[in-house]
């Protein structure tokens, strides 16, 4: 909501067993961020936020 | 039989009399490719019967293509969560039952509100995010 480049989904992802393969998702909740970020669990604002920067591109000072 | 019990339904009520401004809800199933899809669907449109705000659109996946792309919807069942005015990129994606079901209306009052809840800090960071990033949370039913 803060950023139109950041969309989110929620996915329940016993219906897509696709999914679960494609993103390796053995445990849950589990974030994937971009393509190439991702945790497991629920994380903290500012960990889920480093993803988000890290995904982007974001050089952080 | 409604999917949403009398209990459940007052308690929402007394929830939504806080909501700021409307929220448009639009659905997207496939009764014969995905008969789940036609759970969510009903699920929608019970919701946006509890109150006014919220309103419930309903797309065919298959013969609503426009609408697919335009709102950018990967598969189904899938739910769109949009203000009235912004569609702020919040989709859920399968039947939300369970925790995920809280998630869904935490989403209507989050977009109703145009209020994160997040911090400072965290909003101004966001703001500063300039290439398109994709957030997905997989769950499973609780």
């Amino acid at each position: 909501m803060e950023s139109d480049n950041v969309t989110a989904d929620g996915i329940e992802v016993t219906g897509f067993p696709d999914l679960a393969q494609r993103y390796r998702v053995s445990s849950v909740p589990k974030t994937v961020v971009g393509e190439t970020q991702e945790f497991v669990g629920a994380g903290p604002e500012s960990m889920l936020l480093k993803h988000v920067q890290d995904a982007a591109g974001v050089v952080i000072p | 039989m409604a999917l949403i019990s009398d209990e459940v339904a007052g308690d929402l009520r007394k929830t939504f009399e806080n909501l700021k401004d409307s929220v448009r809800l639009a659905v997207f199933s496939q009764a014969l490719a995905d008969p789940e899809s036609e759970q969510v669907r009903r699920l929608v449109e019970e919701l946006a019967a509890l109150e006014p705000r919220i309103t419930a659109e309903t797309w065919n996946f298959v013969l609503d293509t426009e609408k697919v792309e335009a709102l950018k919807i990967a598969r189904i069942p899938a739910i769109a969560i949009m203000g009235a005015a912004k569609d702020y990129g919040i989709r859920m994606y399968g039947l939300p039952s369970g925790y995920e079901f809280g998630s869904l209306i935490e989403a209507i009052i989050d977009v109703s509100s145009g209020d994160s809840g997040l911090s400072a800090p965290t909003r101004e960071a966001l703001a500063n995010v300039q290439k398109p990033v994709h957030v997905q949370v997989f769950s499973t039913p609780t």
